[in-house]
């Protein structure tokens, strides 16, 4: 097309008649106003034949919009000047219709969107799983983003595995460390223990503090649960002197973990309120586990008959406890694990293999007393006593005539230590009860345990069958350490070297 | 793009524009357009002189305010134009629909 100075339309050929739907013949006596300006949409168009005016030496390229009365088009336009022998023409304008182009273009451009958009799901999603995915397990965190009633509230009762794990003495070790350092222990623990968890198909229900509350068969449901929730203590036992080299490195105390095991019917599912949901178990299965766990000591596992029934074969434990815990009907049975088989091979020593005692040429002066549920303050109460024999982590205390009340396997016990001036080390010190036994009994005694007592053995023959046994003034208990402050540590050190 | 208005004893207008007129104050000088259409003085004159460019939007407006003042017997003539925008409303053909003048006493005589 070409447009004169005269406002003429001078050369329209066939093309331009089709694209701009515009008749030859419906030019002749027409100006170009009268065609062009009809529409507001055509000011780019015609902008650009203005454009070759406005500057007339170089060639003016767009894509523009054109209504033809009929459409809205996308025409890519190209303007320019015509002079002729130094005479102003008029400007050329050559065009082509690239609305399917542009509809392309636009269509590719809105498929680019949707790929955004869902490289930003995938990314939220991602983020879901991140931020989540730290403290609960692929599987829950899958099963929310994916079923749309994942988020509905309410459960379903299903047999599953449950396990517990708590840091031994950590709550008074924290309260003498600033908390950046309560911080940094837990955080590289529980990293640790995160990965080893979730290696076994462990479902992280849970971090309360130092306490992990794992669920193995649930939301996903794995028959063999109480073998991968085995498995996964042993493995995270035997990371314990990797999390404590670091602690050693960063110059933060060494800490222990006590595992309890449980299998039994729970309700699982959604439960809370509709603000604040939580995928999570209830029953007394959750609680008995709790209990179990609480009869160990660090490095222990304990697990109940129910879980060493399910694994069967290939379970390798060490002593057998008779024990009744509290809101429990009767005297149930748990066993220490020192091992799996089945392809895992995996083994840890158990509580006997620490329990070769030095006999103190000088026992070391001792007040005691049995600590009741989590109260554990005053110092009333407290009892004379002395350490006759000592190890690194155990040690075995000779109890003078006032313990009349008697203390039992699994009691905790805080200890105030003389030290070698003779004057009481100012800080407490807290052990577990392993056994009891009379007057030199302990340090040199056999361990009566089968190394291997196996899920469905007799539960008569006990290791420990002082559980619920009367333990009289005179008499003697092995204890562990759970928590020892750096002071007292030092002088049992020196003391065991004599 | 600034726009003063003058009326004359004769009752035209003059509507001075002075500036660039692009897409960003086409609006405002057609709602000065409308002002003065609607004060009803129709038989108008645009001083063109300060102006070096108007775009296809601002050509729009111009035909927008002839069209409105043209069925009652008015007028929008242009005068004082620079010679690119003098091509431009040749191409465009707005040199056969307004007047063109080269002076403002040109413009106004007989409005």
């Amino acid at each position: 097309m070409t447009v004169d100075f005269d406002g003429r339309i001078i050369t329209f050929n066939p093309a331009a008649e089709s694209i701009l739907e515009i008749n030859e013949s419906d030019l002749i006596n027409q100006n170009y106003a009268e065609v062009f300006f009809q529409y507001e949409e055509n000011d780019e168009f015609n902008q650009t034949i203005f454009d070759a005016i406005y500057e007339s030496a170089i060639r003016h390229n767009a894509v523009v919009s054109f209504n033809t009365g009929r459409v809205l088009k996308s025409l890519a336009l190209t303007t320019t000047y015509l002079q002729d022998k130094g005479k102003d023409i008029g400007v050329i304008a050559v065009f082509s219709d690239i609305t399917e182009l542009t509809e392309l273009r636009d269509s590719l451009k809105a498929m680019e969107k949707i790929q955004r958009l869902n490289a930003e799901l995938e990314k939220r999603n991602e983020f879901i799983k991140e931020t989540f995915g730290r403290y609960l397990s692929d599987d829950i965190v899958k099963n929310l983003i994916e079923t749309p009633g994942g988020l509905k509230l309410g459960g379903k009762k299903q047999r599953i595995t449950i396990m517990m794990t708590d840091l031994r003495g950590f709550t008074s070790m924290s309260e003498k460390l600033q908390p950046e350092a309560v911080v940094s222990i837990l955080n590289n623990y529980l990293g640790e223990m995160t990965e080893i968890i979730l290696k076994h198909g462990g479902t992280i229900d849970e971090f309360i503090g130092d306490a992990i509350l794992v669920l193995f068969g649930a939301p996903v449901w794995k028959p063999l649960h109480a073998e991968y929730a085995v498995a996964c203590a042993l493995e995270m036992q035997i990371a314990m002197p990797c999390v404590n080299r670091w602690n050693k490195q960063m110059g933060l105390p060494e800490i222990e973990m006590g595992i309890g095991i449980h299998t039994g019917d729970v309700v699982i599912g959604n439960i809370g309120s509709k603000k604040r949901t939580k995928y999570g178990v209830v029953g007394k299965t959750v609680n008995l586990t709790s209990r179990i766990e609480s009869y160990t000591t660090g490095g222990q596992i304990f697990i109940s008959r129910q879980t060493a029934d399910e694994v069967g074969e290939g379970l390798v434990t060490g002593a057998r406890h008779e024990v009744h815990p509290k809101g429990v009907d009767r005297p149930i049975t748990i066993f220490e694990v020192t091992g799996i088989e089945r392809g895992y091979g995996l083994s840890i020593d158990s509580e006997e293999a620490g329990r070769r005692l030095v006999t103190l040429k000088k026992p070391i002066s001792v007040r005691m007393a049995v600590v009741e549920g989590k109260d554990v303050g005053g110092q009333e109460g407290m009892l004379k006593a002395e350490i006759t024999a000592l190890s690194k982590h155990q040690a075995e205390v000779g109890m003078g005539d006032g313990f009349q009340a008697g203390v039992k396997a699994f009691d905790n016990v805080r200890m105030r230590i003389m030290g070698a001036d003779g004057s009481e080390i100012d800080d407490d010190v807290y052990a577990k009860v392993l056994e009891t036994g009379r007057a030199g009994t302990l340090a040199d005694a056999n361990t009566s345990a089968d190394a291997n007592a196996g899920a469905n053995a007799d539960t008569s023959a006990d290791a420990s069958a002082g559980a619920n046994a009367d333990a009289n003034a005179g008499a003697n208990v092995r204890i562990k350490f759970t928590s020892v402050p750096e002071a007292v540590r030092g002088f049992l050190d020196g003391a065991m070297e004599g | 793009m600034d726009v003063t208005t003058q009326n004359l004893e004769s009752g035209a207008c003059i509507v001075r524009i002075s500036g660039r007129i692009d897409a960003s104050n086409a609006g405002q000088l057609d709602a000065r357009f409308n002002e003065v259409i609607s004060s009803g003085r129709t038989r108008l004159a645009a001083d063109m002189s300060g102006v070096v460019y108007i775009s296809s939007g601002g050509l729009r407006v111009l035909l927008a305010a002839i069209k409105k003042v043209k069925p009652s017997g008015g007028d929008l003539r242009l005068f004082g134009l620079d010679p690119n925008v003098m091509k431009i409303l040749q191409l465009s053909g707005f040199t056969k629909i307004f007047s063109t003048h080269a002076t403002e006493a040109e413009a106004a005589a007989g409005l």
